[in-house]
């Protein structure tokens, strides 16, 4: 009806949308003509022989690990906790896109709905229960969320989002008297993956951000200091500072203390991760304009009160995109932990199949772990550009 | 200010002095730095004399016990240390290389299909570059790995090409892919290599002048030149005929052969090899498709609907204006993209390939000298990406004044 009335469209157009289309974007011309035909070939070669062996593979190794590959060996009588964490999310996810979304968003209801569907699959009575909270508290907190002034709202979320990496320690670690402790030992799997991937951002925030002062600063040992710190982390492979962490901290610290091996992983991720930020936060330090500073000059404000009320908050709000993605390479970068042993989502893999039982296993454990790190981080990354639209940064310019 | 510091004495008259003042951060910083260095010195050696060790290198010239899966010079069971790792090095160096290699290749591939008009391909580059982007590059290697190389059948029942089994029942092939990796027929070098490789040099000293007298007669004609694709075929063409007229054959055929165990000859590639390769491949060329893609995106329109008004052909729209100017946006990301190649390859580590990090790892645990390898591992590759930022500086200038 619409096209009707559109006086730039031909009158092909018109009569045959759909073939018209397929004729401009498939076959315009002779090299398109053969460039479609190629693509034809190469989708069937990849059904018949990708798609349709792997279907054929035996997929009950995932079934029977499900458990192993979310949580590790996190005790199965506090496995709520871990359910706890997930409803936390959930609640502030509805929230954030209360905030962020203009329209109803689609997102927030197919998920819903994939979760309700789990319901119909081969889960346990207690599992299912945790689906339909966690999908009905995704779909009540966005309704909610128009309750409390928008204002108000982004307060809050920012809140609990800031919350998250302490939240999610107290409950899955456990404190004095109330909830059991679990060891870090114990965690595995995607929920180890996901703790080291948020508390490495969340530390290494506030080192790289002084690492990215101290390379601007005016004083110049300071400034060479923090520029060797950061270019030798960046200068070197994750795995180096992994192993420093692992095998060079604990002789470096007092012979008291020998942390555990959580900690030494955590530490080299921290490391690796902070001299990134910094030059992040170097990035989004270059895009604010000299004047500022000399505003606050002139209005004798001094350098510390300038850079935390006037630069920072400006920087930050620029970096909120940058450091929603920089969550989806800690996510990729922490996969290497299991390197030095640690029972991540990749390094339990390793461990599933070298039960004698599904020594078969591999290929489907791998392309399933493939298949959780591509939605995590496929989704935070469209998430941050969302963000960074809705937010009114160009970062292409601002940078 | 001078004048106002020196009248005034005492701590806040210090404290309101810029200079005295940054003077006075910088040494508590100073002493604040070298007390943690002191501290954590102090402590290593500590804990190294636990283990009666001390900090030296010199137990790099003991022989070193360690057998290499492969390695591209010769070594043998009583190789020093020193030279295992040098072999670990240049596994690296030459993996690094040939990835670089193909993913820039594929990687522009795949960026001029993201920007093609055809709706499909389009949007199987698009598929592409966001699946391999959001996959940890551990996953692809441990996928190629383990689930495909160790899922070939055996050097028995491999998939071959040009399978041909002779009269003494010596079974031999074209290509053949197993669990052991991949081999294939392949030209190596005879006695009487030494003479063509003169040959060729020679061919390329001659193409370099070529170049410098074309660019020679662009400057004085004006006229533009095609200043590299002469010279090139010039150096084929010319080191194929001396190859022909040469009395002696510079290159043989070799053949794999079915032994008992193992395929022997040809170009053998191992599985770890060649996963690793072509998890790095996949991983760096999405990342190098996008570089491309922005880069060439970031020209504006305008520039181009210039050049084509100004009468220049497609092709010299392209080469002349849009490479020029996506260049200066291109190559500095790029290079990062390279030395993270460089970096990526100590993920061998994980599928058993014997790079260079893989091997300290293997001498960390033989000799318990950790501090040690770690050091010489870290100022190895700061070594490299000190060398590349370098140049990498040193075009960006020359770069940079051209464009004004």
């Amino acid at each position: 009806m619409k096209n009707k009335l559109n006086p730039f469209l031909s009158a092909e157009e018109v009569k045959h949308p759909t073939l018209f289309w397929v004729r401009k974007n498939l076959f315009s011309s002779v090299g398109n003509v053969i460039l479609t035909l190629i693509s034809f070939f190469l989708i069937y070669l990849l059904i018949v022989k990708g798609a349709l062996p792997l279907l054929k593979l035996d997929w009950t190794v995932i079934k029977a690990n499900m458990k192993l590959i979310f949580t590790g060996s996190y005790p199965m009588d506090q496995l709520w906790r871990v359910w706890i964490l997930v409803l936390y999310i959930a609640i502030f996810f509805g929230l954030t896109f209360r905030v962020f979304s203009i329209k109803t968003p689609k997102l927030i209801f197919i998920i819903s709905g994939i979760l309700f569907a789990f319901c119909f699959l081969e889960f346990s009575v207690f599992t299912k229960v945790f689906f339909v909270l966690t999908a009905s508290l995704l779909v009540g907190s966005y309704f909610l969320g128009s309750l409390v002034t928008k204002r108000k709202l982004t307060q809050v979320i920012g809140l609990g989002w800031v919350l998250l990496m302490p939240f999610s320690f107290i409950i899955i670690r456990g404190f004095g008297g109330f909830l059991p402790i679990v060891k870090p030992n114990l965690w595995g799997g995607l929920l180890l993956s996901l703790l080291i991937s948020l508390t490495s951002i969340f530390l290494s925030l506030p080192i790289g951000l002084l690492l990215a002062l101290g390379r601007r600063s005016k004083m110049k040992f300071i400034r060479v200091v923090c520029t060797v710190i950061i270019e030798v982390v960046r200068g070197v492979p994750l795995i180096t500072i992994l192993f420093i962490g692992y095998l060079i901290l604990p002789m470096a610290l007092p012979a008291s203390w020998t942390p555990s091996v959580f900690i030494r992983a955590l530490a080299g991720v921290v490391m690796f991760h902070s001299a990134y930020m910094a030059e992040s936060f170097r990035g989004g330090l270059q895009g604010i304009s000299v004047t500022q500073y000399e505003a606050a000059k002139s209005l004798n404000i001094g350098t510390v009160k300038t850079m935390f009320l006037i630069i920072l908050p400006q920087v930050l709000k620029r970096m909120i995109p940058i450091l929603v993605n920089s969550f989806t390479s800690a996510l990729k970068d922490t996969s290497l932990i299991s390197i030095i042993g640690m029972l991540d989502l990749i390094g339990i893999s390793t461990s599933i199949v070298s039960n004698p039982k599904y020594l078969t296993g591999s290929a489907q454990v791998l392309f399933f772990e493939g298949l959780i790190y591509f939605i995590l981080c496929f989704s935070i990354s469209k998430g941050s550009m969302v963000l960074e639209k809705r937010l009114g940064i160009n970062t292409k310019v601002g940078m | 200010m001078k004048l106002e510091g020196k009248s005034r004495i005492g701590i806040k008259s210090i404290w309101q002095d810029t200079h005295r003042r940054m003077g006075l951060i910088q040494f508590i910083f100073f002493v604040f730095i070298i007390y943690i260095i002191a501290v954590f010195t102090t402590n290593i050696f500590n804990s190294l004399a636990k283990l009666d060790m001390t900090l030296s290198f010199r137990f790099l010239n003991n022989p070193s016990h360690i057998n290499i899966g492969e390695s591209l010079i010769d070594i043998n069971n009583s190789s020093s240390f020193l030279k295992i790792i040098f072999a670990g090095f240049i596994n690296t160096i030459s993996i690094t290389v040939v990835a670089i290699f193909f993913s820039t290749f594929i990687g522009v591939f795949i960026a001029l299909c993201r920007l093609s008009s055809n709706w499909l391909i389009k949007k199987i580059a698009i598929i592409y570059i966001e699946i391999i982007r959001n996959i940890p590059l551990l996953l692809l290697l441990l996928i190629w790995y383990r689930a495909f190389f160790l899922k070939l059948p055996g050097v028995k029942n491999s998939f071959a090409m040009g399978k041909e089994v002779s009269s003494d029942g010596i079974t031999s092939f074209g290509f053949s892919l197993s669990n052991r990796g991949l081999s294939m027929t392949f030209f190596k070098p005879t006695e009487n290599f030494n003479p063509w490789l003169i040959c060729m040099a020679i061919g390329l000293i001659l193409a370099i002048v070529f170049i410098l007298y074309l660019k020679h007669r662009q400057k004085e004609t004006g006229k533009e030149q095609r200043s590299f694709l002469y010279p090139l075929l010039l150096f084929i063409v010319f080191a194929i005929i001396t190859y022909f007229i040469l009395p002696e054959k510079a290159l043989y055929k070799d053949v794999p052969v079915l032994g008992k165990y193992n395929i022997s000859g040809g170009l053998h590639i191992t599985a770890e090899w060649f996963s690793l390769f072509s998890g790095l491949v996949l991983y760096t060329s999405g990342f190098i498709a996008e570089i491309f893609r922005s880069g060439i995106q970031g020209v504006s329109n305008g520039q181009i609907e210039a050049a084509r008004a100004l009468g220049l052909s497609h092709m010299q729209t392209v080469r002349l204006v849009v490479i020029p100017q996506a260049k200066v946006v291109i190559i500095p990301p790029l290079t990062s993209q390279f030395l993270g190649v460089a970096k990526n390859t100590s993920l061998g580590v994980a599928i058993g390939f014997p790079d260079m990090f893989a091997i300290t790892g293997t001498i960390m645990n033989q000799t318990g000298r950790t501090l040690e390898m770690i050091l010489l591992i870290m100022s190895i590759y700061l070594t490299l990406s000190l060398i590349t930022s370098f140049f990498m500086n040193q075009y960006n200038k020359k770069v940079q004044l051209k464009e004004r």
